[in-house]
């Protein structure tokens, strides 16, 4: 560009010079008069240069270093700036990641857009087994069947199931989790073995079709490192034993997302599986998730149409085993299949948690812009005579801009890329932190290029608009208006409007998110408090499925037994017990229980050893004794449950009975959970004699800290129940840190990001303050010369700053609250009688620190004299 | 070498280099030339004025430039119309025509 310019114009200049020289002037002073008709050389290019409208980027090139040196001579603001540049786009880089895999990757199998998944809200024939997916989507194993080979539009259905299992290799055994898949599962996905082979629907029906399994790729990688002669190991599944067919193909982890089983296993397999609970036949056991993949051409709404007379066939048919007198019979029988697109999976990947968690990384992101633009505003306006002269000097608006853009984009994108190479560096790490095992390891794959851009491409925008505008904007039209009226003390009071306006919108995020910080910390820290009663911390923890392993009742019953006399003599164990059950629906008699808060409880059977061990004291009425019937005749209730259903009255000699059951039960006591762990007395509960579960949870109480005695107990229970392996096994409060996983991940995040956006508000509203204070230095020196006090002067200062605060204030609150309500909606999220207080605390804090810092901006207002502030500018 | 100038508006500049490429490509001396040329020398177009306006035109799209070889093997900078650039010397033409035309009225002409 340069080079050519000057080019053309040597050419011209040479043809003067030889026309001068052809009129007869000596060569020197031919190039003397074209020199002196030329002009200057320099000026002539930068009208060229201006008259072809030079591009952006060659004028950001030189603007550039210069911005960088108006930088450096701040280091302090520099820092800040880039410092919260790269903590927002960083941030806002991770979520994006994450959301966008969860929100827009497909499942990495042939042709996703074909799939859909069967769908039918309703009542269900008994259980509705949580394989996977809501219970809508559960159905039968018969019923798949049916729906497969009644069908005319889809070219392959398949189905697929989850169950934990014990797994036993090479004699270690442990908890792995299943996935039940139908024959032609892999095929019709399109899955490709890595070693091996995989199942194939011409192996429905052989004689040892059954004992294959093949390893998922992630499981294969982890427990056998990668090693490809697991090819025809043998394993042992509960107490079955199958041979190792092959490995899948790295990608697809379940059709579930947020699921990444280890071991896939024909479903078939259930029945010999799990010896104790085979299931599979039964319509009234509904665990499968249907999977149909469309014929070519046809559309999903017509295959749900044809499909539907179908599904209503079925449906009358399965109705007519159940008695009339099911209440739920007509509803059953309105039930309607509905497919729904499944190129993501059968359920959406995307919760609360992922949402709430992108929209602080915004927040941050659009306050950490909204401070920048504040800096360059601020250097705007302490420029301003230089500006004036520049444009008095012939600068163009646009340069002017422009100039003022390279001083916003250099932190702006120092910042960024710091926060991106940030975010990069620690995105392996992020899903496990945020999320449990499974889901994170569905989610930590590399970004592919179409949620590449959306990474980039958010941050990015949002820093534009957020950024550059309120940075360019109002700089722009002054400088030039003031000068052309000649007034210069106006450049810059719309400044600080705008700048106001920013600063104003940094105080609403920062209430919004220190709202969040203080209703979870809240939150966290009642759950703490309330833990720390008596006895609940030196516990641990463990389940057995003995079931699984092949225990029948009577020889489960037996282990257990001696698990609980050989745990109680450990040292360091003060009372073992354990339980089995969950909720249950019952009856009252006498009594019609309507609603499913009355009707439905928690139906515990327990070991002897439960009570001690839980630390619960019978407060009315007696223990159930040593009986061992079932049903049972004699059972025990919680305070809870006393004081849900029966108003605190006592209901010893009440009679209850599970539902299902010809025998009542009488109620002989109450007891009250001291030191139980924590749901057990917020729930309404039953508890009875132990009759037989195969699965129990165990419950150790220590009289030393746990931790020690994790190792003993796994130890013993290893050498005890052979076969059948403990699992979860974790002291009590590991246990809530698990189950407050995501609660105290939050707490964190809207702590930091909390503090982090209210940082920046006070720092930008000292900032405002001292502008204003220096802009109306004249003005304050009148006022003062003419008798007004520092304090007067200190409070006409804060009342500016009291505008800006409380407009923010309010603005925060208006939006969280109508934030909160689209977030969470209604019974999702926290109720909003309690959330109150912590909006409150939110609001004050961020109002007072704000306060603060423009109150001892203010104080330069204050300290000001009359004289020299009329004297100078 | 008189040194009268007679200040051209900028309007006026565009015209003429337009007129002037129209026939062919030039250069931008050469283009000072032909100008100083047909307006028997009462017009001598300044390098200062004359590359802006090039620049200028080209970036709107009257002209179009291309580097060849001059008369004497140098490289050079050649200019010429384009077609848009045609339909401004067209309307510009008119224009000039136009206001001459009531300028001389307004003067009353001989």
């Amino acid at each position: 560009m340069e080079s050519e310019l000057s080019e053309e114009l040597q050419f011209h200049f040479e043809r003067q010079v030889e026309v001068f020289i052809e009129q007869g002037c000596p060569p020197d002073e031919a190039r003397r008069r074209a020199r002196l008709l030329f002009g200057g050389l320099e000026q002539v290019k930068e009208e060229c240069r201006d008259a072809r409208g030079i591009s952006f980027l060659d004028t950001l090139w030189q603007d550039l270093p210069y911005a960088a040196r108006l930088l450096a001579k701040t280091p302090g603001f520099a820092a800040t700036a880039v410092l919260s540049m790269a903590v927002g786009v960083g941030s806002s880089t991770l979520a994006s990641w994450l959301l966008g895999q969860a929100a827009f990757r497909s499942l990495p199998v042939k042709a996703p857009e074909q799939l859909v998944a069967f769908r039918s809200p309703g009542p269900h024939l008994g259980f509705c087994s949580g394989a996977g997916g809501s219970d809508s989507t559960c159905f039968s194993y018969a019923m798949y069947r049916d729906l497969r080979d009644r069908n005319t539009v889809f070219s392959g259905v398949l189905a697929r199931s989850g169950l934990p299992a014990n797994l036993t290799f090479r004699q270690r055994t442990e908890r792995v989790s299943l996935e039940l898949v139908s024959w032609n599962y892999f095929e019709l996905l399109g899955v490709e073995p890595a070693v091996g082979r995989l199942f194939s629907p011409g192996d429905d029906g052989k004689p040892d079709a059954l004992r294959v399994a093949v390893l998922s790729h992630e499981y294969w990688a982890r427990r056998f490192a990668g090693d490809p002669a697991v090819v025809g190991q043998r394993i042992v599944l509960n107490s079955l034993q199958v041979t190792i067919a092959g490995v899948s193909a790295r990608g697809l982890h379940s059709l579930i997302p947020g699921r990444s089983p280890d071991v896939l296993v024909p479903i078939e397999i259930e029945e010999t599986l799990l010896p104790v609970y085979p299931m599979l036949s039964s319509r009234a056991y509904s665990a499968m998730n249907i999977v149909g993949r469309l014929k070519p051409g046809i559309a999903r709404q017509r295959a749900q149409a044809e499909l539907a007379p179908v599904y209503q066939q079925l449906i009358e048919e399965e109705a007519r085993a159940v008695p009339a007198s099911w209440p739920d019979r007509e509803r059953f029988l309105s039930r309607r299949l509905e497919l729904i697109p499944a190129r993501r999976g059968i359920e959406p990947d995307v919760d609360g948690m992922l949402v709430s968690l992108s929209a602080i990384a915004a927040c941050v992101l659009i306050a950490a812009c909204a401070n920048l633009a504040g800096l360059c505003l601020a250097r705007a306006a302490a420029r301003q005579k230089e500006i004036a002269i520049r444009a008095a000097l012939g600068a163009g608006r646009g340069r002017i801009a422009r100039q003022l853009l390279a001083e916003f984009l250099l932190p702006a994108v120092a910042g960024g890329l710091l926060g991106l190479l940030i975010a990069l560096g620690v995105a392996g790490a992020v899903p496990g932190i945020l999320f449990d095992q499974q889901r994170a390891r569905t989610l930590s794959s590399a970004p592919d290029p179409g949620v590449l851009l959306l990474i980039l491409a958010v941050p990015v925008l949002t820093a534009i608009l957020f950024g550059a505008a309120p940075a360019l904007l109002p700089a722009l039209g002054r400088p030039l208006r003031a000068l052309n009226t000649g007034n210069i003390a106006q450049l810059g009071l719309g400044q600080a409007s705008f700048r106001k306006a920013l600063v104003a919108a940094q105080v609403t995020l920062s209430v919004g998110l220190m709202f969040g910080a203080f209703s979870f910390s809240r939150n966290l820290l009642k759950e703490r408090m309330w833990r720390q009663g008596p006895g609940k911390e030196n516990a641990i923890a463990f389940t057995i499925d003995a079931g699984a392993s092949g225990y029948y009742s009577p020889q489960a019953a037996r282990l257990f037994q001696r698990l609980e006399q050989r745990l109680s003599t450990m040292p360091g164990a003060r009372g073992v017990g354990f339980w089995a059950g969950g909720m249950s629906r019952f009856e009252v008699e006498g009594r019609r229980l309507e609603t499913p808060e009355e009707n439905a409880s928690f139906w515990f059977q327990v070991s002897p050893g439960w009570f001690g061990a839980a630390g619960c004291s019978v407060v009315e009425g007696r223990d159930f004794g040593p009986e061992r019937e079932w049903p049972p005749r004699a059972v025990v209730v919680n305070e809870t449950l006393k004081r849900r259903l029966f108003a605190g009255h006592s209901p010893v000699g009440k009679r209850v009975r599970l539902y299902g059951l010809n025998r009542w039960a009488e109620v002989v006591g109450v007891v009250r959970e001291e030191g139980s762990p924590d749901f057990f007395s917020r729930l309404p509960s039953v508890y009875y004699p132990y009759s037989g579960a195969t699965t129990v949870v165990y419950y150790v109480r220590t009289d030393r800290p746990p931790e020690h005695l994790l190792s003993a107990v796994k130890g013993l229970v290893e050498r005890e129940a052979r076969g059948a392996p403990s699992y979860d096994l974790k002291t009590i409060d590991a246990q809530y840190a698990e189950g407050s996983r995501s609660q105290r991940v939050m707490t964190a995040v809207l702590c930091a990001f909390g503090l982090l956006t209210m940082a920046l508000a006070v720092v930008g509203v000292y900032g405002v303050t001292a502008y204003v204070v220096t802009r109306r230095t004249p003005e304050i020196g009148v006022r003062m010369a003419l008798g007004a006090t520092a304090g007067g002067v200190l409070s006409m200062v804060m009342k500016e700053v009291g505008w800006m605060i409380a407009s923010g204030a309010v603005a925060g609150v208006l939006l969280t609250t109508i934030g909160c309500g689209l977030l969470f909606p209604a019974g999702g999220g926290p109720e909003w009688g309690k959330e109150y207080p912590a909006l409150a605390a939110g609001t004050i804090v961020v109002a007072a620190a704000a306060a603060l810092a423009g109150f001892l901006a203010a104080l330069r207002a204050a300290r000001i004299e009359p004289t020299t502030a009329l004297r100078g500018e | 070498m008189s040194d009268r100038r007679l200040d051209l508006p900028q309007g006026t500049l565009d015209l003429l280099i337009l007129k002037t490429v129209a026939l062919g490509p030039l250069h931008g001396w050469a283009i000072a030339q032909r100008i100083q040329q047909l307006s028997r020398d009462a017009l001598q177009i300044q390098q200062g004025s004359l590359y802006p306006a090039l620049h200028r035109l080209e970036r709107r799209g009257w002209v179009k430039s291309k580097w060849g070889a001059s008369e004497n093997n140098r490289r050079a900078r050649y200019y010429e119309l384009t077609p848009a650039g045609g339909k401004r010397l067209a309307a510009e033409e008119v224009g000039w025509e136009r206001l001459v035309a009531a300028v001389s009225e307004v003067l009353g002409t001989v």
